[in-house]
């Protein structure tokens, strides 16, 4: 869902959100809190949910930090906008870090929302078709960025050469006038507003190619992490404990998301919310922390993304270079500051 | 009338007798802007003849033409119409102070433009302006562009296009008025040439005497606004040349016009 | 020899501003080490064009395709609406500032319907091109109906000519110069609105207009080809702006001060 479809909005809303900065990012509040903003790459929606609950906890203010929380939409340049130092933080896919970087930024991700790629392809439940493999040996038209390496990977492996592709844009109102239309999505966000709605529909996501990448992941850039460690370690370990909370009772956090987000009811919200868990929770972050990494998964993803040509070599340090965590607080009592 | 006899000259079967009695024009009436450009008029045209009329700038001279030509209304007054028409509105040509030419049309397809509009087929229109155009010496030009041709030329077509439907009457209001002299001299000379073969019944308005005199038959000076006729002067030229135009008669009835003027413009003032 | 000079004395001026535009660009890269996915080089935008040579060339065939389909469309819109609606003072007065308000209406909140109303592809694309360029094309239209000169209308009158011949006689070609000059602003628009349509409502793929070849750079943070496939779409414009400026000159080189000008 986070493509930009529009370089237009991107633009106005890269203006807007450089203005808003300028009050939202750097100093210290009167009580002494460091002012970051972090810049999303959409509306608020449950993806978001960890953010939203640190603040209703207070978890922010508990390390020291004032968090202004920009919210995005298509085309916003969240890695442009945190490369160039206009955001402390951000938040962006594990591909976009990557390919950034290559192309000049130091990104560096200190926390991974999902564990997995939440993207999918939707499908009307009226369609004919019941696989990734039917849909792409078929000539439907996708409302879908036809250059996302997961459409290169299922390319590869089921031909695809009758498929359509055709921009990826926010509304819903092009799918639900065209039954023969596919449509990129989140696989807990349009089809649980459309079926709230009545309108049945079929997924299938984007990780069935193999190619499954960290998404939802909170970046920095290289030289806000070296300047300001401390601020970023309090912002993964208010993550952290937002994101613990918010996995045991979203309601509140998602009341105030639908709030910001009209277009999202609280119910559906509270649906992808329990929908998404799994991308969340997973052996590793069990095992670890909640948003953890590892150098396997990230080198995997360069490689993957070398052999689709989206990358030209894996970087040689992935540990401290393309992601940094500071480790897991002591589980009882632990009130790290 | 069908043929009337003015001065010893038969005048062409169809030209057009005018009489226009009492005319009168007020502009704005009732309106503190309100002007009076004429007043009660009386002036008959025998077909065939050609008269000038002058006086003073804005004594509705103009005003006259562009009554006749349905441009503009009398205020009162009435014009009645004789000759090959018999009581039936003339055929007119119409010659404009400049030269009015639609720039993207060429010379012939604007001289054409009367016949066109009055659905005259295109090839016939087509001959008619190449013979006006014949008339006027701009054989060379037809598919020129009105841009490309010289003040003078343009007047001369827009004089062709005036006369292309051939008119029962032709009204020419001071159409060589911006021209040089010498220019001006030559375009008269054509004119004269012009009436002397074809005679429309012709009205002329003018500023400059020595047009008027060389010709007119018979020049009507009219007061300064609001435009009445103060009288009119008969010009018995027995030749118009170049040469004529240094005679002593020559001089004479340029004097005499310019006396009844001069007069004119004093008892205004 | 005197008339190589005149033409270098035309050339030389534009050549060195475009040159000296491209030096500064290429030393703020170099001096301030700006990073390539913010702004890269003059000359990486070119070895990014040439590398996807095929790609931009498709992309800008398309894009050339449905922009000037959309401009034409405009034009014969345009032309027929500002007319009709220069037939009448009732009729101006009454749809002239509707049309005014349309123009007010932003394209890019336009598309997503124009999608939904025509569904996807290139028909879609030369509505959102059309819309864009009409405007201007119906405002010069009935500008120039309106600035008739009343000295030629005589010329009519004289002749009682009826509505009917004055329009076609008269009115339209009087308007042609003005006409021309709405056509010209139609035709950078109408690519603009090519792009901005291809953007919501293009087909993907290897042959895919240049807005959907800027959206995808865009997403891969290419800069370079971004600034590339921007480039070409400034030259599609470019070229539809010189036909037109070529199409008016011929149509009014013999009569127009306008046209005669740049002749010599």
């Amino acid at each position: 869902m986070h493509w930009s479809s529009s370089i237009l909005r991107a633009a106005a809303t890269s203006v807007a959100a450089s203005l808003l900065l300028g009050c939202g990012d750097g100093g210290t509040t009167a009580d002494g809190r460091t002012k970051v903003a972090v810049q999303l790459n959409w509306v608020p929606e449950p993806e978001f949910g960890g953010f939203w609950q640190a603040e209703l906890d207070g978890e922010f203010a508990k390390v020291g930090l004032d968090v202004q929380l920009i919210s995005g939409g298509p085309g916003v340049p969240a890695a442009q906008l945190v490369a160039s130092g206009k955001a402390a933080f951000g938040v962006v896919s594990g591909p976009e870090l990557l390919s950034i970087n290559e192309q000049g930024a130091s990104l560096v991700a200190i926390f991974a929302t999902y564990q997995g790629d939440p993207t999918a392809i939707m499908v009307h439940e009226s369609s004919p078709w019941r696989t990734l493999a039917e849909l792409w040996a078929s000539d439907a038209t996708l409302a879908c960025e036809s250059s996302l390496p997961f459409v290169i990977m299922l390319n590869r492996t089921h031909g695809g050469s009758r498929l359509k592709f055709v921009g990826h844009s926010t509304g819903l109102a092009d799918f639900v006038n065209d039954p023969r239309l596919a449509k990129q999505c989140f696989v807990f966000a349009e089809p649980v507003t459309l079926e709230l709605q009545g309108i049945r529909t079929r997924v299938f996501p984007a990780r069935e190619s193999g190619f499954d990448p960290y998404t939802a992941v909170v970046v920095t850039s290289r030289r806000y992490l070296d300047e300001n460690p401390g601020t970023c370690r309090a912002m993964v370990l208010a993550l952290r404990r937002g994101w613990v909370r918010y996995l045991e009772d979203p309601a509140a956090a998602n009341a105030a998301m639908t709030k910001l987000n009209p277009a999202m009811s609280l119910e559906a919200m509270n649906l992808a919310a329990e929908k998404q868990r799994f991308l969340v929770e997973d052996e590793t972050t069990r095992a670890h922390a909640v948003g953890w990494m590892t150098s396997d998964r990230w080198r995997t993803l360069a490689e993957q993304m070398i052999s689709l040509e989206k990358l030209k070599a894996v970087p040689s340090t992935l540990e401290g270079d393309v992601f940094w965590q500071p480790p897991v607080a002591p589980p009882l009592g632990g009130d790290a500051g | 009338m069908t043929a009337a006899d003015v001065g010893g000259i038969t005048a062409r079967s169809h030209a057009a007798g005018v009489r226009l009695r009492s005319l009168s024009r007020v502009f704005a009436p009732g309106t503190p802007a309100a002007v009076e450009a004429l007043r009660s008029v009386d002036l008959e045209v025998p077909p065939g003849s050609f008269t000038a009329l002058i006086g003073p700038s804005g004594c509705g001279k103009t005003t006259i033409l562009r009554i006749l030509a349905g441009l503009d209304e009398a205020s009162s007054g009435t014009i009645e119409y004789a000759g090959g028409v018999e009581g039936a509105e003339p055929r007119l040509g119409y010659c404009f102070q400049e030269p009015r030419l639609l720039p993207w049309r060429t010379v012939a397809a604007n001289v054409a433009l009367p016949l066109e509009l009055s659905g005259v087929p295109k090839q016939e229109r087509r001959m008619r302006a190449a013979t006006a155009l014949g008339k006027v010496e701009l054989s060379g030009f037809l598919r020129a562009m009105p841009a490309a041709l010289s003040g003078g030329m343009k007047m001369r077509a827009s004089v062709a296009r005036a006369i292309v439907a051939d008119p029962q009457l032709l009204l020419l209001d001071e159409p060589f008025g911006a021209l040089d002299d010498v220019t001006r001299y030559r375009l008269d000379e054509m004119l004269h040439a012009l009436w002397s073969t074809e005679r429309f019944t012709t009205l002329l308005v003018t500023h400059s005497i020595p047009e008027a005199v060389f010709l007119a038959e018979r020049v009507v000076v009219l007061s300064p606004r609001p435009g009445r006729i103060i009288g009119e002067v008969a010009i018995d030229l027995p030749e118009r040349t170049k040469e004529a135009r240094g005679s002593d008669q020559f001089s004479r009835l340029v004097q005499q016009v310019y006396r009844l003027l001069l007069a004119a413009m004093e008892s205004a003032a | 020899m005197s008339r190589w000079r005149t033409r270098l004395l035309v050339i030389a001026p534009p050549v060195a501003v475009i040159a000296a535009t491209l030096l500064a660009w290429w030393l703020v890269v170099r001096i301030f080490e700006v990073p390539a996915y913010l702004l890269p080089a003059p000359g990486a935008v070119l070895d990014a064009a040439w590398s996807d040579r095929e790609r931009l060339g498709w992309g800008a065939v398309s894009t050339a395709i449905s922009a000037t389909s959309g401009f034409a469309v405009a034009a014969v819109v345009g032309v027929t609406i500002g007319s009709v609606l220069g037939l009448s003072r009732f009729l101006e007065r009454g749809f002239y500032p509707l049309t005014l308000l349309l123009q007010m209406v932003p394209l890019i909140a336009l598309a997503p319907i124009i999608v939904v109303w025509l569904g996807y592809g290139t028909p879609a694309v030369i509505t959102s091109a059309a819309i864009v360029a009409v405007f201007p094309v119906i405002a010069n239209t009935l500008g120039g109906m309106r600035s008739i000169d009343r000295e030629l209308e005589e010329v009519f009158t004289l002749a009682r000519a009826g509505a009917a011949s004055r329009w076609w006689r008269l009115r339209l070609p009087a308007a042609i110069p003005s006409i021309v000059t709405g056509l010209r602003i139609a035709a950078g628009l109408a690519v603009i609105g090519a792009i901005v349509g291809e953007f919501v409502s293009a087909y993907a793929g290897p042959r895919a207009p240049l807005g959907m070849v800027i959206v995808a750079a865009m997403r891969d943070f290419r800069t370079d080809l971004m600034f590339g496939a921007i480039g070409l779409a400034a030259i599609v414009g470019f070229l539809l702006f010189g036909i037109v400026n070529l199409g008016g000159w011929l149509l009014l080189r013999r009569w127009h001060a306008s046209a005669r000008e740049p002749s010599r």
